[in-house]
């Protein structure tokens, strides 16, 4: 009963992991990504959070079942690894890595022209001007944030770089 | 630039991924997956469905100053100001490497910069040296005649719609003209760099905009797999 316990928990935590790190390997930058890569990816993602979670708390129930029988401490040490793996599993399942390296810009501001000492004469921007309004979205800044939410002239915009 | 609008419902987007080093984005509320430069779903309920394109311009910002004295700036985030990009990250970007392969006798680098537009059904790839060089390049893509202006700064582009009343017009820089001006052939007026006849008995017309992308080769090759490379000596006859 022991070992069938362990071998669950392992096997818990591995399906757990392969599934969160599967499409971080896949679509990573500089490795090319294939539309099959893509497709994967993006059911894997799709399933992951409420996978990982439900994971987590089987392989909570195996390490209950588990601790009285475990005689060692190594034993133990190893049981409390895997649920830490499945925890730290369950919470990369909600993250967007790729907003760790590029921040969001949730609430864009806006300056006047003659306010934006930060924009150099010669720095590209991405204009829009629509009706009696113009926006100049700095291209440095959107190679940062990749997308922009905004709004102009009453038209919801996404400015992407 | 895309509208983020469908089906009367608002899209928030969050960079998601990337795919050969073109961005995916995802939107908040179906989670849907979509490619940065095609603004087309990928993955996911909305795959298959394109954002509209709303006009954009890629000029500097002196330049756009000057059209626009009202306009308005993005505010740089404070906590994240001093990670964007440096005045030369072009040069540095233009050293990375790529993922897609380069085809064998394909006319250019992957890294080197064109200027690509769509029209008619067509694509053409304009490289970016070429239109440094002989810039106004007046051609046709898929049909309709276009003209890409580069202005004297060197890096703010606009292109254009030849055709005024179903005519292409045969645009010419005035020779030291600055601000940059251009001659049509047919009338003398004089355009100025937003495309409005300042002068002649055009005067107050205005040329229509046409969409186009300054993008690495190996970008627009693979969205455009079919597209034409303009060439010295492509100019077109009308």
């Amino acid at each position: 009963m022991k070992r069938a316990l362990a071998a669950a928990l392992a096997g818990l935590t591995i399906v757990s992991l392969a599934w969160v790190a599967t499409p971080i390997v896949l679509i990573r930058p500089f490795g090319p990504q294939t539309s099959r890569g893509l497709a994967l990816s993006y059911a894997l993602r799709a399933r992951s959070a409420p996978l990982t979670l439900a994971l987590l708390g089987l392989g909570v129930v195996a390490v209950v079942a588990l601790w009285r029988r475990l005689a060692s401490r190594s034993g133990r040490v190893l049981v409390a690894v895997a649920v830490l793996l499945l925890g730290g599993s369950a919470w990369l399942a909600r993250q967007n890595h790729f907003e760790w390296m590029f921040h969001p810009l949730p609430r864009p501001e806006f300056l006047a022209a003659g306010d934006a000492d930060g924009v150099a004469p010669d720095d590209l921007v991405l204009g829009v001007a629509e009706g009696s309004e113009a926006r100049a979205y700095p291209v440095r800044a959107l190679a940062y944030h990749h997308v922009v939410n905004d709004v102009v002239a009453g038209e919801p915009i996404v400015a992407t770089y | 630039m895309w509208k983020s609008s469908l089906d009367g419902k608002r899209l928030l987007f969050h960079l998601a991924g990337i795919n050969n080093q073109n961005f995916i984005m995802r939107d908040e509320e179906t989670g849907t997956w979509w490619q940065q430069v095609t603004g087309c779903g990928i993955r996911g309920p909305l795959a298959g469905r394109c954002l509209a394109s709303i006009d954009w311009d890629e000029v500097t910002f002196a330049l756009w100053k000057q059209e626009h004295p009202e306009t308005q700036v993005l505010k740089p985030a404070p906590e994240f100001k001093d990670d964007y990009a440096t005045a030369d990250w072009e040069k540095e970007i233009a050293e990375y490497p790529t993922v897609t392969p380069g085809a064998a006798g394909d006319p250019l680098k992957p890294r080197d910069l064109i200027v690509g537009i769509v029209a008619g059904g067509a694509a053409t790839a304009y490289p970016f040296d070429r239109i440094a060089a002989a810039s106004p390049i007046a051609d046709g893509v898929g049909g309709t005649p276009i003209l890409i202006l580069l202005h004297p700064d060197g890096r703010s582009l606009r292109c254009f719609d030849r055709r005024l009343d179903g005519e292409a017009l045969e645009l010419f820089l005035e020779p030291g003209s600055d601000p940059p001006r251009l001659l049509d052939g047919r009338t003398g007026s004089r355009w100025d760099f937003s495309g409005q006849a300042a002068s002649g008995p055009l005067a107050g017309r205005r040329l229509a905009r046409l969409p186009c992308l300054k993008d690495f080769w190996f970008d627009w090759k693979t969205y455009h797999p079919d597209t034409s490379v303009f060439t010295p000596g492509d100019e077109a006859a009308d």
